[in-house]
């Protein structure tokens, strides 16, 4: 095969199988996540007829079922495969740019897995993201094991993830979109065949198997749309969906690091808090919504069954009311107790509910007050419903361009794309405004991991006023405060930087040391360990969000290379360390953006 | 290169908007226009918004020109066969006197000059390629050469208006630096294209695939808002009159290019029909591209010593053309597409042939004008030669593929022609069979012709530009 096929035709016959194997994929992780809730529903239901004619069983049980999952999660999370947690995008964003592409083929199997047990169990998170991070590491394995270049092994990593997410979604111009907005920013037009084929691949293998419909079955009648109208419409729907989606991503951000350093439980525990939780939480929205006509369990698993009675108009402003509220609690505890699940399918659940309230909001005021006219068929709910997940794509997700195509893609409504791109971009500039860093990169940020890139930089303000978090090296090497210079020279070897924190015996900073310092220090035959020495000099620190603006300033002020990155509560605590050189690359990737 | 154009000795270098003086604003604060409600952000705002609504007016009008020039060449065949015949040399003479004269930069389609002024990076050069007077000669030639009977579509104009008028804005306030160097001249291209068609979609994929070249994050918002402003102004204009039923003030809020389509592939010969036409018609395009391109180089001399006889001599051909296919191949061919896509129209088996002929005789004529509404035209007319190879596969699904394949072939941007067909039609169960049959078309036209038409015109383009007028920026 070497020798008949050139470098170029190998990759993209490569891309070609992971298409289909990622088609399958993804297809497989589809139907074990609704055939398991199926069953637990069903499980759940008959128990519950059992019991008599007031279901006590079933209420429960059903409670206790994501907390089951979330135990068995949580197990195999803590021991097994830690790299199963969470989204599934923000690992492989690192992978990619930190590690050259290379995903063990582990992580996806047992993505698989947690995926299936965690969300069919009925915890309130996504498929997509999971799904991603198993296509990508499909693709990734499959580059390694053809003997593929390091650059092409990296290339497949998103050959993967388009497959995935056009799997997924059957919406194969939404995942090329996703692929360059998220993960590559850019176009790199090596990789732009190799994607596009393996997308078309993975759609055909999907429609194949599942069919031609859309995700979504939305019957609204394309006929006498008035684009202006409904443009009106969007304006304050995306106002809305802006300020509630930067909500949305401020809590989940704080909730989950608060989570992280609370010691209460046992880390493995966790998920099954969180389950019991969501469970509780679920079974609650399920009877609340039950007192008003058919009880909605859209807010446990993915839910899209709710999504598309909205879509029809079948539930009342009150039902849509207590799903947005219980499935934004869901979502919030689900993903912040450590489970294994994405935030896409999340976050047009919470998009649609938003547009419905919207919708019938509109319905009301206009049965009652007759201020306007509304157009002249009784869409307007689904319209809304439509709109508001578009919105609040973009509002979360943050990539304006697959927030349109997705929601054409997703429910085959090409006529609203108009009033859907002026809604979405409301809501994505709201989005961009109030949280600068977008969310994939935050979670990556508060894990403590630094792309080795530029961090996503969007809006016409410039790249100064991000936190210096984003651009901060996390994993720096540090020197032992107890030996002196000659013995922290030899244990360096092979990790020469040009300065070092240098830490205490309880793992507190002391100070920062350079190297060349060091060198002097052997030179003079000075032995004393370099703690003392180092406590001597003033520690100048920076705490991480600070702007970069301001740690270069205080760079230039105080006549240094690098400043330690400390905690904000304990100063001499480290949490990394940025250098100038940090600033500098920022600075280039800024400039090499903009040109050609 | 262009970055030492800018920073030349001897002339300094000018970051920020033409004549005005670099930002000079204290540190840790941010410029004016950066903050939300201040007075420059608005100005930018509303500068932004009024150029992108221009851009669909100028669509909208050039929509209305191309009705009426169809009416006109309606008329004028009724009159007498000898009419059209004798107006397409004039009429091509004319042009390009009139450009040669007046509206220097305005030869071509439009879209390789876009990507050139893109190419040559941020400075004073730029005009030459995008500014009003460009935008407005185009508009004129254009569509003048409609009623000529010459075959053009107005996307490649618009393209090249839109990038005009937003570059024209750009030098009125400032704009952030990545919009000045790319984001505007995208915007304005890809909602030239989605203006056109209304199909805002495959404005955005085209700017991102065939202008820009690159996928750019930063810009991706400006682009998009582009779009929607231009196309929304095309859908209010459509209510105020819609030119191809000629009906005032109705209330048709969205209107498809085409008209609606419905129909899947399913069956196996539908596919095995797919690949056998993408693979025919992609090589048919790459063959039209590459003879277009080869014979533009031979005859770059030829017309700087006879312009006007060069311009007489295939206005004849469009002549004979015309007269002999019966009128066939005069106009853009939108109607022809349509009578064949939707009504099911049975035209001559020669119609396809005799549109490229007649479309490859007026790029050659370098006078204003696009290709897409040829190309997608005499698509069609070959998507109706197969029918009836594949009697058993929908009809309109075999046409539908049969333009996406030769168009695929001829532009060589697979992607933008996918979306571009079902944003026209609304026939979105058949994107993958569309898309699929874009790549391999796509391929087999990479196979004929290694550049793609748009690319190597507009490098020609730059390489003369700068022979020309690189003394005057680099000294």
């Amino acid at each position: 095969m070497r020798n008949r096929f050139s470098d170029n035709q190998r990759f993209l016959i490569l891309c070609t199988v992971a298409g289909v194997l990622c088609g399958l994929a993804a297809v497989g992780f589809h139907l074990s996540i609704e055939y398991t809730f199926h069953f637990i529903w069903d499980f759940a239901g008959s128990v519950g007829a059992a019991s008599g004619t007031n279901h006590i069983w079933f209420w429960l049980v059903m409670p206790f079922m994501p907390a089951l999952g979330g135990l068995i999660v949580g197990l195999i999370l803590w021991k097994i495969a830690p790299s199963a947690v969470g989204s599934g995008i923000p690992q492989t964003k690192a992978a990619f740019y930190n590690d050259f592409g290379r995903i063990k083929l582990k992580d996806g199997i047992f993505r698989f897995l947690l995926g299936t047990v965690f969300i069919g169990m009925g915890n309130a998170l996504g498929r997509e993201g999971p799904t991603v991070h198993m296509c990508a590491s499909i693709a990734s394995k499959l580059g390694q094991l053809a003997g593929l270049a390091k650059a092409r092994v990296q290339a497949m990593v998103p050959v993967g993830m388009g497959a995935g997410i056009a799997a997924a979604f059957n919406a194969p111009i939404s995942a090329m979109f996703f692929v360059f907005e998220e993960l590559l920013s850019d176009f790199s037009s090596k990789a732009l065949g190799g994607i596009v084929i393996a997308v078309v691949v993975a759609a055909v293998v999907s429609r194949t198997l599942l069919g031609e419909d859309p995700v979504l079955q939305v019957g609204l009648s394309e006929e006498n749309i008035v684009t202006a109208w409904w443009m009106l419409i969007s304006l304050p729907l995306g106002l809305a969906a802006g300020f509630i989606g930067s909500f949305f991503v401020k809590v989940l951000l704080v909730v989950r690091g608060r989570m992280r350093q609370w010691d209460g439980l046992a880390t493995w525990l966790k998920p099954a808090a969180g389950g019991l939780a969501m469970g509780l939480v679920g079974t609650a929205a399920y009877a609340l919504t039950g007192m008003f006509g058919e009880g909605q369990n859209g807010v446990f698993s993915i839910g899209y069954n709710s999504l598309e009675a909205a879509f029809e108009g079948r539930l009342i402003i009150v039902v849509l009311l207590v799903l947005f509220v219980f499935k934004f609690v869901a979502v919030l505890i689900s993903y912040a107790t450590g489970g294994s699940g994405g935030l896409f399918s999340p976050t047009l659940f919470l998009g649609g509910m938003l547009g419905g309230i919207f919708g019938w909001s509109l319905v009301y005021l206009h049965s009652h007050f007759d201020f306007f006219s509304l157009p002249g068929h009784n869409d307007v709910v689904g319209a809304c419903v439509l709109l508001g997940m578009g919105a609040m794509f973009a509002s979360i997700v943050r990539c304006p361009i697959t927030s349109l195509v997705i929601i054409f893609e997703m429910t085959g409504n090409y006529a609203f794309i108009l009033p859907l791109i002026a809604g979405n971009m409301i809501a994505y500039f709201i989005s961009v405004k109030r949280q600068p860093v977008p969310l994939y990169d935050s979670l990556l940020i508060q894990d403590g991991v630094t792309l080795r890139k530029m961090p996503s930089y969007q809006g016409a303000r410039d790249y100064q006023n991000l936190p210096v978090s984003a651009i901060m090296t996390h994993d720096c090497t540090t020197v032992d405060g107890t030996l002196n210079s000659e013995q922290n020279i030899d244990k360096l070897a092979g990790r020469m930087h040009h300065g070092y924190p240098v830490l205490g015996p309880d793992g507190a900073l002391c100070g920062m040391i350079m190297h060349h310092e060091m060198l002097e220090h052997i030179e003079h035959g000075i032995e004393r360990p370099i703690g003392e020495l180092a406590e001597e000099q003033k520690v100048i620190s920076v705490y991480p969000d600070t702007s970069i603006r301001n740690v270069a300033a205080k760079l230039i002020k105080e006549d240094v290379l690098q400043v330690p990155v400390v905690s904000q509560k304990d100063e001499s605590k480290l949490l990394g360390i940025v250098t100038l050189h940090d600033i500098a690359r920022q600075q280039n990737a800024v400039t090499e953006n903009v040109g050609r | 290169m262009p970055d030492a154009l800018l920073t030349g000795q001897g002339r300094p270098a000018k970051p920020f908007g033409m004549g005005v003086k670099p930002p000079n604003y204290p540190e840790g604060q941010l410029p004016g226009r950066y903050k939300f409600f201040s007075p420059e952000a608005w100005k930018c705002y509303g500068l932004f918004i009024f150029g992108a609504a221009m851009i669909g007016v100028a669509a909208y009008v050039f929509t209305m020109l191309e009705h009426y020039s169809e009416y006109y060449i309606a008329w004028a065949l009724g009159v007498g066969w000898w009419l059209p015949f004798f107006t397409a040399p004039l009429g091509l003479m004319l042009i390009i006197y009139v450009r040669n004269r007046f509206f220097q930069g305005t030869q071509g389609t439009g879209i390789p000059q876009t990507i050139a002024a893109l190419k040559m990076g941020y400075g004073d050069q730029r005009h030459y390629l995008l500014s009003l007077r460009i935008a407005i000669g185009k508009f004129l030639l254009t569509a003048f050469g409609l009623f000529c009977g010459a075959s053009i579509g107005r996307e490649g104009p618009t393209v090249q208006i839109g990038a005009s008028i937003l570059c024209h804005i750009s030098q009125l306030v400032k704009f952030p630096r990545q919009l000045l160097e790319r984001g505007l001249i995208l915007g304005g291209g890809g909602a030239g294209i989605a203006a056109s068609f209304n199909a805002p979609v495959a404005g955005i994929v085209f700017a991102f695939e065939e202008i820009g070249r690159s996928f750019e994050k930063h810009n991706a918002t400006t682009i998009v808002l582009t779009v929607a402003i231009a196309c929304q102004v095309v859908l209010w204009g459509m209510q105020l009159c819609d030119p191809r039923t000629m009906e005032w003030f109705n209330d048709n809020g969205f209107y498809l290019f085409y008209g609606p389509v419905d129909v899947t592939l399913l069956s196996l010969t539908g596919w095995i029909a797919l690949l056998i036409i993408a693979v025919i018609l992609g090589a048919l395009g790459g063959a039209f591209a590459k003879c277009l391109l080869l014979l533009m180089d031979r005859t770059v001399k030829l017309w700087k010593s006879h312009p006007y006889l060069m311009a007489g001599g295939l206005g004849l051909v469009l002549g004979i053309i015309g007269l002999s296919s019966g009128g066939l191949s005069y106009g853009s061919g939108y109607d022809h597409a349509k009578a064949i896509l939707i009504d099911g129209a049975e035209l001559p088996w020669y119609y396809p042939f005799v549109r490229m002929l007649a479309t490859f005789a007026t790029l050659l004529s370098g006078i204003p004008g696009g290709l897409f509404d040829p190309t997608l035209s005499a698509g069609a007319g070959y998507g109706q030669l197969f029918t009836g190879v594949f009697p058993s596969v929908p009809s309109q699904a075999i046409i539908l593929l049969a333009m996406v394949a030769f168009f695929s072939g001829v532009v060589q941007s697979p992607i933008t022609s996918a979306v571009i067909l079902v944003e026209m039609t609304s026939a979105y169960e058949m994107i993958l069979p569309l898309l699929i049959a874009a790549i391999i078309a796509y391929e087999f036209s990479h196979m004929i012709c290694r550049n793609s038409l748009y690319e190597e015109i507009s490098e020609t383009f730059l390489k003369v530009f700068r022979e020309r007028h690189g003394k005057e920026f680099s000294s």
